[in-house]
């Protein structure tokens, strides 16, 4: 019964259903949470001792820098679904979180580059974490040229599946570089294992930020993997019937 | 709340120009992949209807 269940859920056409009814409501509904989200963390929150109100970025840049290296392990557990089970839903979803990855990382790029001015003095210094996470935007746009390169989608996906489960490796050299080497980038403040370093006053708004940020780009994913469906089932009569 | 604290909340301090700055590209970015792939995904299925 779970094996029929999975194997409905995993055709593109059943995916597709549940994505179009529940994609946008689920969308809004995290946006408007991570809407109240920064509200919260912008405006009702002290400003930090020594960095003052440019702390505050933090509600934007540590759910992007979260959530780019979040979606390279997702789209390297798809991945991995479509080689070993070949499954077409997963190369289909694998592909579409790559562009919705590229945006997330610039954004985390963008946002600790203009956080860095007022608190480093400088909007860019060669540290492992800041290269190590310019090498993962590198590796998101290389990922979407390389499928746009192939005109045999089949094989551009077994290409891309490869190449992401290849560069998958580089998230644990993001997560370790500040511990790793020494870098500008300050060490993380929460860890599974130790208490956080961050004020509760801040760290609660931070969290509620990380969570509904998550929700908010699934919500995009759901989106741009319709949009992937669609392009790649257009001669399948289930699509001509939606 | 009176006019003068709310632009204070707003300024955010000296650094606020900073936070402003990654608030607007942050909902630019947003806004725009929304919009973009909501075009899409009609015009996906504008040209299947089309078509078939």
């Amino acid at each position: 019964m779970i094996k029929k269940f999975f194997h409905q859920f995993a055709s593109p056409k059943s995916y597709f259903a549940i994505a179009n009814k529940f994609g946008k409501p689920v969308l809004v509904f995290f946006f408007l949470l991570y809407l109240g989200a920064l509200v919260w963390g912008l405006f009702f929150t002290p400003p930090d001792a020594i960095q003052g109100d440019s702390y505050r970025i933090i509600y934007m840049h540590v759910p992007a820098s979260f959530m780019a290296q979040i979606l390279f392990v997702v789209m390297a557990i798809t991945s991995a679904v479509f080689l070993i089970w070949k499954l077409k839903l997963a190369a289909y979803v694998s592909k579409s979180i790559a562009p919705i990855g590229a945006i997330v990382t610039f954004f985390a790029l963008f946002s600790g580059s203009i956080w860095g001015i007022p608190t480093w003095g400088t909007w860019w210094q060669w540290d492992a974490r800041i290269t190590s996470t310019l090498i993962l935007f590198i590796m998101y746009l290389g990922l979407i040229s390389l499928h746009a390169s192939f005109e045999n989608k089949d094989k551009a996906d077994k290409f891309f599946s490869v190449l992401v489960l290849i560069g998958v490796v580089n998230i644990p050299i993001i997560k370790k570089s500040v511990d790793w080497w020494s870098t500008l980038h300050q060490s993380a403040s929460i860890t599974l294992t130790s208490k956080p370093t961050i004020d509760p006053v801040m760290l609660y708004p931070l969290m509620f930020s990380i969570v509904t940020f998550i929700g908010l780009i699934f919500g995009l994913v759901v989106l741009s993997s319709q949009n992937e469906i669609l392009k790649r089932e257009k001669y399948k009569s289930w699509v001509k019937n939606i | 709340m009176n006019q003068d604290s709310l632009i204070n909340i707003l300024s955010m301090g000296d650094h606020g120009v900073y936070v402003w700055i990654v608030i607007v590209v942050l909902f630019a970015i947003l806004g725009s992949t929304i919009i973009l792939l909501n075009r899409k995904i009609r015009q996906a299925k504008q040209e299947i209807n089309e078509e078939g």
